[in-house]
């Protein structure tokens, strides 16, 4: 009985896990390159599956919907990357941080304008009837929630393997790590940068739709999600896609665990948690656990 | 060159400069005095609630505009010093002037606590630092539902006016809440002003331009760093327990990431590490989404302001980094110029830098380049000309 | 000829550094630009490969490359080995040298490229998986030389490659950059402050001063030049 709560939290944990680590490889695809926090990420993710309702509410293929919606994020991804970020410069974090706060405001309302206000039922992807799922070992491991964690796994290996084993991946390695090296090896820092932005616009456009059918479509639907993929991202290394994936799966884990177990935090508390390990992983090892230690040039 | 022939010169510190700023602050305090009479009950409360926000806006530019430090978690200090009014007066009996205080002094503490690992960090950690102590306190407030009535809220948070004719009247709390906004955006104000001008503010912005060269200087970072943070906060405190007073329910959605988003907004929209221009950001993001919501019946309709606050901050941080008050600033310079008594060869710091509203970010750390702060001859709120130098 | 500069001047916005610079580089020649901190060595450099804005005409191999950026820059036939060596300290060594090699499209010779500078520089080989910023000074000098040269380039350019180096070491550089001038008959532009061992395994030199050329001759006609002696070689 014991073991099969512990199993339950796990599972909980490893689901929410999955989410913050999804939408946090997003906000390193474009840390890695432009240097910028994008914290409009969730907002850019949120207003693409309202694409792809639409699209899906006329009458589009649900597949098809959600595909017209990662195309838009990955377009809105590198024209935000060309028009507003690169002028800035990289080494711009304040202007960088300030034009995504007025990018998530300005998002935000967007939808809330053309989508109104009240949350919308988004169609599930995969079956999800109360018999759609898995059982092992006693815990439901519910179709819904298993495919989110298989296109995490898939695209982190998918990424994986683009960064280690193409040309295209050295390329963005090397202007990640060292631009000025890249540009006089032949890299177009420019251009892989913004490769960068579609894929973290492509990324979160993936997300919506899978989270969507269980939190519903709306305008605030990832305003939790963003903290929590700082934090994971914090917790993982800005700028290491497998840090990521381990920070937002430790982060879901952690925060369901002590949840159930320490009577104080509770539920109410979860998110407190994830927040109080963003600020001791700041404290103690800023460039977390996988992530290159930040050398400030004078 | 005929241009300055033509411009009305006024020379610092003559009676003439003298005059149009005192001028500009009577004219203040008379507008202040004149609204209870002229605007009608429901507009005086709308004035003190832009009042409470200016407030807040004005703390935030002393820790983000004059020091540097983005904040995206000024939302909290705000419910900080909001709850600390509203728990003290409606659970324990306090006097709500004593609240405010017990406020200011918990929130300066509780700045001076976040300002240490801030101290250590650069760049976007800084943000993440404010960022996560600002999301923390609203789930505070919801798991200790007994003490602070949870996600239902607060009710019944007042201020009962003092027993004077002036406040007896049927709109005696209006009058009084609207006192109590006006007073307490006029002593930020003054704080700040009075914080800026001089050994302590030319440390502030030293460590903003160039840290290294700061402290090589000799400035007290830590010391610095600590006291400005503590000050922000404690003022943005101090406008959430007027804010608990006046609006009488607390809820901790109030106090979500995206209140911290508006007051960043009326602070660049307004200009950054200006004296007044954060007073006139407080109120635009106050007023421009009800004013949008009024003018239109369309549903969601007020959603336009955040579709407008978005496009100019992106609008501001790539043309007009000194936001408004740079603007006037530079319209009044068309003008009026005001010459220092010791004529000095140098010319203006702020108006160079408008014709160069880019690219030199990365000789300043974190600060927006070309807003350089004007250290003398500034009037807190002042409509004078003497902004131009 | 191999690199030709027609009144080049560049500097970083406030003002110019470099003032209406002229040099020429003969191919399978060794020039080296002497001078000391501040004359405007590394922004030569940087001018050269296009990593600043410049004015003037620069010409490799006759074609016009001073409104080109560096990125294609590499792609003609010209690379360069940065200051500070610009290791990518993040990937491993072989990563490294890869990169060199992303400016070319005969992916197929790449494995025999890298072979051969696993040869010459066998300290490489043995840490081929290691995170380069883990080399010492000496391997990552090495290392951006074989990644510089891993672009198969026709002229090489090297900005103050005994920066941070002890004498034994500078010495095995510069015997190993000779090597390579000899071997691939490879052109290099070499920018140094150790002027008594650049101008070793020079042909010609050039003196830089505050931004312009205030001497040129044959690597022996600066050696027993009096203000070259006096300045730059101590003697």
């Amino acid at each position: 009985m014991e073991f099969e709560l512990f199993l339950t939290r796990l599972v909980q944990g490893i689901n929410n896990g999955a989410i913050y680590a999804f939408l946090a490889l997003a906000l390193v695809c474009t840390y890695r390159g432009s240097k910028a926090l994008n914290l409009a990420q969730g907002e850019l993710a949120m207003i693409c599956t309202f694409v792809s309702w639409s699209l899906a509410a006329n009458g589009v293929p649900l597949p098809l919907a959600i595909l017209g919606g990662v195309v838009v994020g990955g377009l809105s991804g590198a024209a935000i990357e060309r028009t507003l970020i690169r002028p800035l410069g990289r080494d711009a974090h304040y202007s960088v941080l300030l034009v995504c706060v007025g990018l998530f405001l300005a998002i935000n309302a967007l939808a809330g304008f053309i989508w109104g206000g009240d949350p919308q039922s988004f169609p599930a992807v995969v079956p999800d009837a109360p018999d759609d799922f898995v059982p092992v070992m006693g815990v439901r491991l519910r179709y819904q929630q298993l495919v989110i964690l298989v296109v995490l796994l898939v695209l982190v290996a998918a990424l994986y393997a683009v960064f280690r084993y193409t040309r295209f991946g050295l390329s963005m390695r090397a202007a990640a790590s060292n631009p000025d090296s890249a540009s006089l090896v032949g890299v177009r820092v420019n251009r892989v940068n913004a490769w960068g932005w579609v894929l973290a616009g492509a990324v979160g456009a993936l997300l919506g739709p899978l989270i969507a059918p269980s939190t519903t479509l709306s305008t605030s639907m990832f305003f939790t999600f963003i903290i929590y993929a700082c934090a994971a991202a914090t917790v993982g290394g800005f700028d290491s896609p497998i840090g990521a994936v381990i920070g937002g799966l430790f982060i879901g884990v952690t925060e369901n665990l002590v949840a159930s177990y320490v009577g104080f935090i509770g539920d109410s508390l979860k998110l407190t948690v994830a927040l109080v390990i963003l600020l001791v992983v700041l404290m103690v090892k800023p460039s977390g656990l996988l992530g290159t230690r930040e050398v400030e040039r004078v | 060159m005929t241009s300055a022939k033509q411009r009305l010169v006024i020379v610092e510190g003559s009676a003439l400069h003298l005059g149009l700023r005192i001028a500009g602050a009577l004219a203040i305090i008379a507008t202040a005095f004149a609204l209870p009479y002229v605007l009608e009950p429901f507009r005086l409360s709308q004035i003190a609630g832009a009042c409470v926000y200016a407030m807040a806006v004005v703390g935030l530019n002393l820790l983000a505009g004059f020091g540097g430090q983005i904040s995206l978690g000024h939302a909290a200090f705000f419910g900080l010093g909001a709850y600390t009014t509203g728990v003290l007066t409606t659970g324990y009996g306090v006097d709500p002037a004593l609240s405010f205080l017990v406020g200011i002094v918990v929130c300066f503490a509780v700045g001076v606590i976040v300002a240490f690992p801030a101290l250590r960090l650069r760049g976007i950690y800084v943000a993440l630092v404010t960022l996560a102590v600002g999301l923390i306190f609203p789930t505070l407030v919801i798991r200790f539902a007994d003490l602070t009535g949870g996600s239902t809220g607060l009710f019944g948070v007042t201020y009962q006016p003092p027993d004077l004719a002036y406040f007896s009247g049927f709109n005696g709390r209006v009058y009084w809440n609207y006192w109590l906004a006006v007073a307490g955006l006029a002593l930020a104000c003054l704080v700040v002003r009075n914080l800026m001008n001089g050994r302590f503010g030319r440390s502030v912005i030293a460590l903003r331009d160039n840290e290294t060269a700061a402290v090589i200087m000799g400035v007290n970072r830590t010391g610095t760093r600590v006291v400005v943070f503590g000050t922000s906060a404690s003022i943005a405190g101090l406008a959430g327990s007027l804010f608990a007073v006046s609006s009488g329910l607390l809820t901790p959605l109030s106090f979500s990431l995206l209140l911290t988003l508006y007051f960043l907004a009326g602070m660049i929209i307004g200009g950054a590490s200006s004296f007044w221009g954060p007073v006139l950001g407080g109120f635009l993001i106050y007023f421009v989404p009800v004013w949008s919501a009024e003018l239109s019946s369309i549903n969601g309709s007020q959603n336009l302001a955040g579709v407008v606050f978005g496009v100019i901050i992106i609008l501001i941080t790539f043309f007009l980094r000194s936001g408004l008050a740079g603007l006037v600033r530079t319209l009044l310079g068309l003008v009026v110029r005001v010459e220092p008594r010791m004529p000095v060869a140098v010319p203006s710091a702020a108006r160079a830098s408008l014709s160069e509203p880019r690219l030199t970010e990365r000789h300043h750390l974190s600060a927006p380049a070309d807003d350089r702060p004007e250290l003398d001859r500034s009037g807190v709120g002042s409509t004078d000309a003497a902004r131009n130098h | 000829m191999s690199l030709e500069l027609q009144g080049v001047s560049a500097g970083y916005g406030a003002g110019d550094v470099l003032h209406e610079i002229s040099l020429d580089v003969r191919p399978g020649e060794v020039v080296v630009i002497l001078g000391a901190n501040g004359a405007g060595k590394t922004t030569l450099m940087r001018a050269v490969s296009g990593v600043i804005p410049r004015r003037g005409r620069i010409l490799f191999e006759g074609k016009d490359i001073s409104r080109t950026g560096p990125e294609q820059i590499v792609r003609l036939g010209l690379a360069q080995v940065p200051q500070g060596r610009g290791t990518f300290v993040d990937l491993t060594v072989e990563e490294n040298l890869r990169t060199g090699a992303l400016s070319r499209r005969d992916s197929a010779r790449v494995n025999e490229d890298l072979d051969r500078w696993y040869t010459t520089y066998p300290r490489l080989a043995e840490r081929r998986r290691q995170k380069a910023g883990l080399l010492s000074g000496g391997e990552q000098q090495m290392l951006a030389v074989s990644r510089a040269m891993m672009s198969r380039p026709r002229l090489l350019l090297c900005d103050e490659p005994s920066l941070g180096l002890s004498p034994r070491l500078t010495q095995e550089l510069f015997a190993s950059l000779r090597s390579i001038n000899e071997e691939w008959d490879m052109s290099m532009l070499i920018v140094e402050q150790n002027a008594a061992i650049a101008l070793g395994i020079a042909t010609r030199g050039y003196l830089l001063e505050v931004g312009t050329i205030a001497r040129a001759g044959s690597a022996d006609e600066l050696s027993d030049s009096d203000a070259v002696r006096a300045a730059y070689l101590g003697y």
